[in-house]
């Protein structure tokens, strides 16, 4: 059995061979650019020391089982697949765990083995999501800003006051990973953008636009489920 | 605070999106954004919903994507737990450490994508 003791993505860097003419181009790419941190020093383990660290790992990492499995449920988008990448995560977490620093976010170091975890062994597509398209989200966002007509905002409450049980589930499952995980420690696990960032191994810009691009799609889901109720036809 | 004629309505938009998120940490774009809602109707406004499904949709997906591990699960990395804490217990001698770099270049039209990956691999006995 191989253990995966440190593990990292670098962030991506962008070149641009040509200058593009945008401001916010240059701007986001030297962002993307920037330094790469790695934690993978393999520390040595005795003997006296693996039952406490067992002990100390029960203690303190078994706790957040179920925000793990709520999360690798995001993920994976099934029960079964989820179990098993919460016990790869935690097998992962307990072999690294004395290279984590105590006073740390304990949770916040589990996420981001669970997402390196999923990215090396379970994601069917191994290729990573497109960054370069959420960037270019992050421009379109900006200057598609317009004001929302008053009959735009009354059929969303409409559509929001009459949600039914299951449909944001059901739509945060629809809307592609990128977006969904960044949905999903924002507004579930209320992180802000930065440890999101360290989570998903992102630049902070990335998390905002993919954040406020999978919050719109949710949106507009939610809007479509309703209408094929007869709900919210005012607007949208 | 002076009117600032560079700060528009589609700066506004964008920056309330970060404000709801309490993301706006820059005190003076705090104050030019507070300053515009105070005095455009329609931005206030869009503020004002943009805040309110922002915390409907933080309500529905905290009531619908906050599942229990099952009990199973738990089960199974406690035992998985003790069996790695066993194999490190009854290790010697030396160990097998695998480092793996990869670079994966993309090039889409004029934009060159490079990602590297990192990971170093301990091997363990198999678990019995």
């Amino acid at each position: 059995m191989a253990v995966i003791l440190g593990s990292s993505i670098g962030k991506p860097s962008i070149k641009l061979k040509v200058n593009l003419g945008q401001a916010s181009f240059n701007k986001r790419s030297e962002q993307m650019s920037g330094e790469i941190e790695v934690k993978s020093k393999a520390g040595a383990l005795t003997k006296a020391n693996a039952a406490d660290l067992a002990a100390r790992f029960n203690a303190e990492a078994m706790q957040y089982t179920s925000q793990l499995y709520s999360a690798a449920l995001r993920y994976t988008k099934n029960p079964h697949d989820a179990q098993d990448l919460v016990q790869d995560t935690y097998a992962k977490a307990f072999t690294s765990f004395h290279q984590f620093e105590p006073g740390t976010n304990l949770k916040a170091w589990l996420y981001r083995i669970l997402t390196t975890t999923f990215i090396n062994n379970y994601r069917k597509d191994q290729r990573r999501p497109q960054v370069s398209d959420a960037e270019v989200e992050d421009w379109q966002l900006y200057a598609a800003a317009s004001h929302t007509s008053d009959q735009g905002k009354s059929a969303e409450d409409e559509v929001l006051e009459n949600l039914p049980d299951g449909d944001v589930k059901k739509a945060l499952h629809e809307i592609p990973e990128e977006f969904r995980l960044a949905v999903y420690y924002a507004d579930v696990e209320g992180y802000p953008y930065k440890e999101i960032a360290e989570i998903l191994n992102i630049p902070s810009g990335t998390v905002m636009s993919r954040l406020h691009r999978g919050r719109k799609l949710l949106r507009e889901l939610l809007a479509d489920y309703a209408k094929s109720r007869g709900i919210g036809k005012a607007g949208l | 605070m002076t009117y600032d004629p560079l700060f528009n309505c589609v700066r506004a938009l964008h920056d309330l999106l970060l404000y709801i998120d309490n993301e706006l940490a820059d005190l003076n774009e705090r104050l030019a954004l507070e300053n515009h809602l105070a005095t455009c109707q329609p931005c206030h406004s869009e503020m004002e919903h943009e805040k309110a499904v922002v915390l409907h949709l933080k309500q529905a997906l905290s009531k619908e994507c906050q599942e229990s591990a099952p009990s199973e699960l738990n089960n199974r990395i406690a035992e998985q737990t003790a069996a790695l804490a066993a194999q490190m217990n009854a290790m010697s001698g030396p160990q097998i450490i695998t480092e793996i770099r990869t670079t994966e270049t993309t090039i889409i039209g004029d934009t060159v994508i490079e990602i590297e990956t990192h990971e170093i691999r301990r091997d363990f006995p198999p678990l019995n």
